[in-house]
């Protein structure tokens, strides 16, 4: 049997004069974003490494280049690790618990038979737009350990009062529960609008062949999410890492250290020190963005690993 | 009629265009700020004058209204709070937008700041000269004979007098017209102001570290620990001992003075928000009433004046605790409050607004601001302020003497101090540290902060004269002070 190789023809190339005009609409319309991005990403970026090379206090023209004398300064300089470690512990503890809460309030406000769901939506996302500083300030009062609210119900219940934001042991703590009930509005409108793409047709059909409420979540909706989850999660992360307004007006990375994330560590550096160094802040600046590429890296490293020993299983 | 993709791109062309025209025409227009390079010889628009001393509003405006009337010109004031003054310089400095005048919250020593040409010489009249004669110190206020600024404020301050609540004290049977008290004393009265139960006894800022560094500084010298100071301002790097020039931070005094402050902890006379407050909001507890005592400067009855009126009848003041309640206390000479900006257009402004901060009119606005004193502390009985302002004054006169200063003797001095690293944790942050239970050894920290303190100005000291001054230890040695004494100008 002979057989006959059809190949489809190729698309009639437009005259050169459309291309050119084609290529200028499209340069036209990038131009803004690539602008836009060089002036306030790339250029910072730039720049930051290039002052961090330099010996500058930020004040007169007294700049001087000393390579990599920073860097080696900041690798055995046990504040910047110790931030790194505070960061790192309000990551850990927090991402987890705002990604899962999140999600079971937006399951909870996704259900369409809920009385009073669009309030409850805009009761949880009226924190987010709360401003940072003026939220910091105001739990500052609330935790108060003499006239707080908070100290007064637990005197209320015979309980003793808790320094909550004075005591290097709950100092963290404190600003870990703010923070989560601050930001948690924002992990649940993402949750929120993933919900929309599961169709309904699944939880239909899943009713008529006796799937319960827990099977369904277990069988669609998680099944559905994790690519979203992945998504969630990092933004969460990197939101996580920009802690500077909280701990700033909660406790100003005090006390004694306990609430000092590396944000805040590189403010005192460049601005609050008592001998500022705006070079050795835009090296701790570096080394904290490159952790920042690290943290969202290696998570998308073992979301990825993770993926594919599934398939492989499957 | 809805707005289709075309006319939407049409009128975001036409707001960008009117945008960058605007942006044009504000950069075309002459600089009327009296900022930017500054390079200008004549002096155009308004002088813009920056500092921190919010309490002095009233007579730096009488001044500026001086100036207008005599034909000065304009002066643009901008008040920063201290936290954020350093940052604004910084941000001035790096823009080439710095103010004509400036207050010095760089932590930049008066030697750098002159040797950095960031600041520029000013030329007073005659009456100023000869009234600022005795005030000036060469390497502090003149540099090779040219005034570039003039000391405002006395240097016989502390920011620890023992303030309290009359009431209490009289219900706890305190004294309230002693001028002194020990430390013994002060226990034994905040016991039973506590023990009354209206309130905790006493108030602390322990979220102010650099506060807390300052008055752990004031009580070690009203335990006997003599100090020399570059200037009257506290900071760890410039504090030593005259005998021999050492960092003495884990000396008896010194240990002795943080057992005391936890000593209240351990009685459980200190309110428990102390902890997370700074100056302003302990400050603002006292006065609502939640203690009975709060250290603070002599500024104390002016913030009371203006935020808590009612309160302030019922306020009287002592000096510091001292084991025995002999408590001297000395600072170095008081340093030049405000600046004149290296890049100023308005020089010759600068020099009749520093000829006008000299006169006896000005330091009698400035007592009745009821800040910190005035380099003339006479010219508080000219003044209208409250009582208990002019009973701090009286104690500050008999308890505060002028220390030396390693700054005077060799002007190199202000630039180690610049080229040291800060030192954490810094000695306000161990006070925090011991106090709030993060640190169980006083001791052992405080030797680790001497010994890193004292490495550090060893390198500084060789950086800066490997770079040509002649600087050494010698400079912070001066074997014949006595704490009580005045190191004046003539002694160096």
């Amino acid at each position: 049997m002979a057989t006959t190789l059809t190949r489809s023809a190729p698309p009639p190339t437009p005259p050169r004069s459309a291309r050119a005009r084609h290529g200028g609409w499209i340069a036209l319309f990038v131009a803004p974003t690539v602008v836009l991005f060089g002036l306030y990403t790339l250029w910072p970026s730039l720049s930051s490494v290039f002052y961090s090379m330099l010996e500058w206090r930020g004040l007169g023209t007294d700049r001087s280049f000393i390579g990599l004398s920073h860097y080696e300064r900041a690798l055995a300089d046990p504040l910047f690790w110790r931030s790194v470690g505070v960061t790192m512990a309000i990551i850990a503890v927090t991402v987890p618990i705002r990604v899962a809460i999140a999600l079971v309030l937006a399951i909870m406000l996704n259900n369409p038979r809920l009385p009073l769901a669009r309030l409850l939506r805009t009761a949880f996302f009226l924190p987010v737009v709360a401003t940072t500083a003026i939220v910091g300030i105001v739990m500052g009062f609330v935790l108060d350990p003499s006239a707080g609210p908070v100290n007064t119900l637990l005197e209320l219940l015979g309980l003793p009062p808790v320094d909550f934001l004075g005591s290097s042991d709950t100092a963290l703590g404190s600003v870990m529960a703010v923070h989560i009930w601050k930001w948690m509005g924002i992990t649940m409108i993402y949750w929120l609008a993933a919900l929309q793409t599961v169709p309904m047709d699944l939880y239909e059909a899943a009713e008529i062949d006796g799937a319960g409420t827990w099977h369904k979540f277990r069988h669609i909706t998680l099944p559905m999410l994790t690519p979203f989850a992945v998504i969630i999660t990092l933004l969460t992360v990197v939101e996580t890492m920009q802690v500077f307004d909280l701990v700033l007006t909660m406790t100003g990375g005090g006390p004694f250290f306990s609430t000092l994330v590396t944000e805040v560590y590189i403010y005192e550096q460049a601005f609050t020190s008592a001998n500022p160094n705006l070079g050795y802040a835009a090296t701790l600046g570096v080394l904290f963005g490159v952790l920042t590429v690290i943290v969202v890296g290696s998570l998308l490293l073992i979301t990825r690993l993770v993926r594919g020993r599934k398939e492989v299983t499957a | 009629m809805n707005p289709t993709r075309r006319t939407m791109l049409g009128a975001s062309a036409a707001a960008l265009t009117a945008t960058l025209a605007a942006c044009s025409r504000s950069s075309d227009s002459p600089d009327t700020s009296g900022t930017g390079s500054g390079t200008d010889a004549a002096p155009t628009g308004t002088l813009q004058w920056w500092d921190h001393f919010e309490p002095l509003e009233s007579a730096l405006t009488g001044l500026f209204e001086d100036f207008a009337t005599a034909g000065g010109g304009e002066v643009e004031r901008t008040v920063y709070n201290p936290n954020e003054m350093g940052q604004a310089l910084q941000l001035a400095l790096g823009s080439d937008q710095m103010p004509d005048v400036f207050s010095n919250l760089t932590d930049i020593p008066a030697p750098a700041l002159v040797s950095r040409e960031l600041v520029g010489a000013v030329t007073l009249d005659s009456q100023a000269q000869s009234a600022a004669a005795d005030l000036l110190f060469e390497g502090m206020h003149t540099f090779d004979g040219a005034v570039y600024s003039i000391p405002l404020f006395s240097h016989q301050q502390h920011s620890s007098l023992t303030w309290f609540d009359l009431d209490q004290v009289e219900r706890a049977g305190g004294d309230p017209e002693a001028m002194t008290i020990t430390w013994e004393e002060f226990r034994r009265l905040a016991r039973a102001i506590t023990a009354n139960g209206d309130m905790p006894a006493w108030v602390g800022n322990l979220a102010f570290t650099g506060r807390l560094e300052e008055q752990i500084v004031d009580l070690a010298q009203a335990a006997g620990r003599p100090l020399a100071f570059n200037t009257a301002g506290v900071s760890a790097p410039d504090v030593t001992d005259p005998a021999t020039g050492d960092y003495v931070f884990n000396s008896e005094e010194f240990i002795e003075a943080l057992e005391f402050l936890a000593s209240l902890i351990a009685d459980g006379v200190m309110l428990g928000a102390s902890t997370s407050l700074d100056a302003r909001d302990a400050r603002a507890r006292w006065a609502a009433g939640d203690a009975a005592i709060f250290f603070d400067g002599p500024w104390n009855p002016g913030v009371l004046s203006g935020q808590f009126p009612d309160f302030l009848p019922q306020v009287s003041v002592t000096n510091l605790p001292s084991p025995d309640g002999n408590g001297y206390t000395a600072r170095g000479p008081s340093s030049g409050q405000f600046w004149m900006s290296a890049t100023s257009g308005h020089v010759d402004g600068v020099g009749t607004l520093f000829s006008l901060l000299t006169r006896p009119e000005f330091s009698t606005a400035l007592a009745s601001n009821m800040d910190q004193p005035p380099v003339d502390l006479a010219a508080v009985a000219d003044a209208d302020v409250d009582p208990t302002y002019t009973r701090a004054i009286d104690i500050f006169t008999d308890w505060c003497r002028l220390a030396p200063s390693p700054l005077v003797r060799n002007p190199a001095v202000g630039e180690v101090i610049a080229q040291m690293e800060e030192i954490r944790p810094s000695l306000g942050e161990i006070v925090q540290g011991y106090l709030g239970g993060n640190i169980d050894d006083a001791s052992a920290a405080l030797t680790t902060f001497n010994d890193a303190i004292s490495a550090e100005r060893d390198r500084a000291i060789d950086a800066v004269t490997s770079d040509g001054l002649e600087v050494s230890l010698a400079d912070w040695e001066f074997s014949g002070y006595e704490l009580g004494t005045d190191y004046g100008p003539d002694r160096y």
